[in-house]
C-alpha cells in the first residue's frame, strides 16, 4: 500500500464553440492528454494506467485510443457516467495505484460536440429518451430541468434574480479565465432579460455546448515527492439512488456527504475551493445543499452573500455555465479546476486554497440525472 | 384513452418507464396497467409545446406533453396516442417495442 494518491497534472484542450472542420474527437483527447502530461512532467512510456469517457469516441474504444496515443498499460477502463465521469474514474484509478495495478494514470474526458453532434446526442441518449421523451417534440433536457427548477423555487423560496445571481457571479470567475468561452461580463438584467427557453430556465441557465477535452494525471505520492500536487483524500459515488421516484432536489450526493467528511476528516466549513457540476443553477445549489455547504431553506442568502460575494470560491472556472460544455468532459472541468487551484496554477483567479471539493452529476435517466459523484483534495508538497 | 404503466403483482408498485425487475422488491412478475388520469405538479412551454410533469395515484410520475388548456395542478386524461382533437389530454409516448415485452 502506497502512502497516498495525488493528481500531479492537469490539462484542458482549449475549448471552443465553432470546431475547425478537421476537428476530431480523438485529437482532442490527445490534446487534453498531451497538455496534462506536460503539466506533469512525465512521456508517455511512464504511463500505465488510462481512463477515457466520451460520448462521441465511437466506433473506437479506450483501448484504439490508447494505441493512437502510443500507450502500453496494465491498468484501462472506460467510462460512461457523462456529467459524474471525474468521481467515476478517479476513485477506480486512486484503488489502482493504491493496490499496485498502477503506477501512473492518466484519466480523459471529453468531445466534439458541433449542433449536429450535439442534436443527435441528445435524441438518441438512451433508450427511455428515444422512446418516452423524443416523441413528446422535447430535444434535450432543458425542459426537464425547468419543471424540476420550478420543484425547487417552490421548495426553497428562490426567484429567478437568485439563480441570476449564481450566473452572474460565475461569469465574473469566466473573465478570469481564459479558457472560458464566455467572459464578457454580465449584469443581473442581462440575466432577466434574456430569452426564455422553458420557464422559469432563460438563455443562460442552459449550459453552451464546446468542443474541449479535460485530462489529469494521478500518480502515488512517493513518485511524485517535491512537487506540487493535490493529494485525494476521498472519492464517493452513488449511482440510481432513487429510482427516478423523486422530485429530483435530492442528488445521490446527499447519502455520499457523511462518508465524504468522515473518511477526510474534514467538515463543509473547511471547504476553501468548490466545483460543483452546474449543468443548470438549480443543480448547482442541489449539491451545495447535499454535501452541506448550505442549509435548506437558506439558498438565497447563501448566493447573496456567500457565493457571490466570494467568501465562498465555488466554480472558479466560471463552471460549465460560463465555461462551456464539452460533452462528457464537463464531468471532469470541476476536478481540472480544483487541481489547479490547489496547485497555485489558477492565474488572476487563484484563491487562497488547501481543500478542495468537486462533485459531478448526470446520466439523466427520465426525469432527472442518476449518477453522482464527489472528491476531496488537499494541496500537498 | 389511458398510458400503460408496469404494476408488480409482489408488492403493488407501478413503475414507467418499463424495469426489467421490479426497483421496490425485485419481483419479476410486472403486468401491464392502464392509468386513466393524473395530476399535473408542474408545466413549461418549449415554444408551442407544453411539457408537464404529471402524478399518478399514487404513482408514477410521468412526463407528458400537454393539449389543450390544461394548469398545474388539474387532473388531466392520460393518453399514450399523439392526440390534437383539442381536448386537454397528457401525451405520453408508450414504448418502442411490443407491447407483449412489457409484461
Ligand atoms: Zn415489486
Amino acid at each position: 500500500m502506497t502512502s497516498g494518491v495525488s493528481v500531479i497534472g492537469a490539462g484542458e484542450s482549449p475549448y471552443t464553440r465553432h470546431p475547425a472542420s478537421d476537428t476530431t474527437t480523438e485529437r482532442v483527447l490527445a490534446d487534453a492528454v498531451r497538455r496534462a502530461l506536460a503539466d506533469a512532467n512525465l512521456q508517455t512510456s511512464e504511463v500505465d494506467g488510462f481512463g477515457v469517457c466520451s460520448f462521441t469516441l465511437g466506433p473506437d474504444h479506450a483501448i484504439d485510443l490508447a494505441w493512437r496515443l502510443g500507450l502500453r498499460l496494465r491498468w484501462l477502463m472506460q467510462d460512461t457516467n457523462g456529467g459524474a465521469s471525474a468521481g467515476t474514474m478517479l476513485q477506480h484509478a486512486v484503488r489502482a495505484v493504491e493496490s499496485g495495478d498502477a503506477s501512473v494514470v492518466v484519466l480523459v474526458a471529453g468531445d466534439l460536440m458541433d449542433q449536429q453532434v450535439h442534436l443527435k446526442m441528445v435524441a438518441e441518449y438512451n433508450r427511455a429518451t428515444a422512446d418516452h421523451l423524443v416523441p413528446l417534440d422535447m430535444l434535450g433536457p432543458n425542459a426537464l430541468f425547468a419543471l424540476l427548477t420550478q420543484r425547487q423555487m417552490a421548495a426553497e423560496g428562490l426567484t429567478r434574480t437568485d439563480y441570476g445571481r449564481l450566473a452572474v457571479a460565475q461569469r465574473a470567475w469566466a473573465a478570469l479565465n481564459p479558457g472560458a468561452v464566455y467572459r464578457k461580463p454580465m449584469t443581473l438584467d442581462d440575466y432577466l432579460n434574456a430569452p426564455m427557453v422553458a420557464e422559469p430556465l432563460g438563455r443562460y441557465d442552459c449550459v453552451p455546448p464546446v468542443t474541449g477535452a479535460d485530462a489529469v494525471v494521478v500518480a502515488a505520492d512517493e513518485r511524485a515527492a517535491g512537487t506540487r500536487r493535490a493529494r485525494v483524500l476521498t472519492v464517493s459515488a452513488r449511482y440510481n439512488s432513487d429510482d427516478q421516484t423523486g422530485d429530483g432536489l435530492v442528488t445521490g450526493l446527499a447519502d455520499c456527504a457523511s462518508e465524504l467528511w468522515d473518511t477526510a476528516g474534514h467538515g463543509p466549513a473547511d471547504v476553501d475551493v468548490v466545483s460543483v457540476y452546474d449543468d443548470y443553477p438549480a443543480m448547482a445549489l442541489a449539491q451545495l445543499k447535499d454535501l452541506g455547504l448550505v442549509a435548506g431553506g437558506e439558498m438565497p442568502a447563501f448566493i447573496a452573500e456567500r457565493l457571490a460575494t466570494r467568501k465562498l470560491a465555488v466554480n472558479t472556472s466560471g463552471g460549465q455555465l460560463s465555461a462551456g460544455q464539452p460533452g462528457s468532459a464537463g464531468g471532469m472541468h470541476g476536478l481540472v479546476e480544483i487541481v489547479r487551484q490547489l496547485r497555485g496554477q489558477a492565474g488572476q483567479r487563484q484563491v487562497d486554497a488547501r481543500l478542495g471539493l468537486f462533485s459531478g452529476y448526470g446520466m439523466v435517466l427520465y426525469r432527472y440525472g442518476a449518477c453522482a459523484t464527489a472528491g476531496l483534495l488537499e494541496a500537498a508538497e | 384513452m389511458s398510458v400503460i404503466v408496469q404494476n408488480c403483482r409482489t408488492c403493488g408498485g407501478q413503475w414507467f418507464p418499463a424495469r426489467l425487475l421490479c426497483p421496490r422488491c425485485g419481483g419479476a412478475d410486472l403486468a401491464p396497467r392502464s392509468i386513466e388520469r393524473g395530476v399535473v405538479e408542474q408545466l413549461t412551454h418549449l415554444g408551442d409545446v407544453v411539457i408537464a410533469s404529471v402524478a399518478c395515484d399514487p404513482e408514477p410520475l410521468l412526463v407528458a406533453r400537454l393539449h389543450g388548456t390544461v394548469e398545474a395542478g388539474d387532473v388531466v386524461e392520460l393518453t399514450d396516442r399523439p392526440d390534437t382533437s383539442g381536448r386537454p389530454v397528457a401525451f405520453v409516448p408508450p414504448s418502442g417495442r411490443p407491447r407483449e415485452e412489457l409484461s
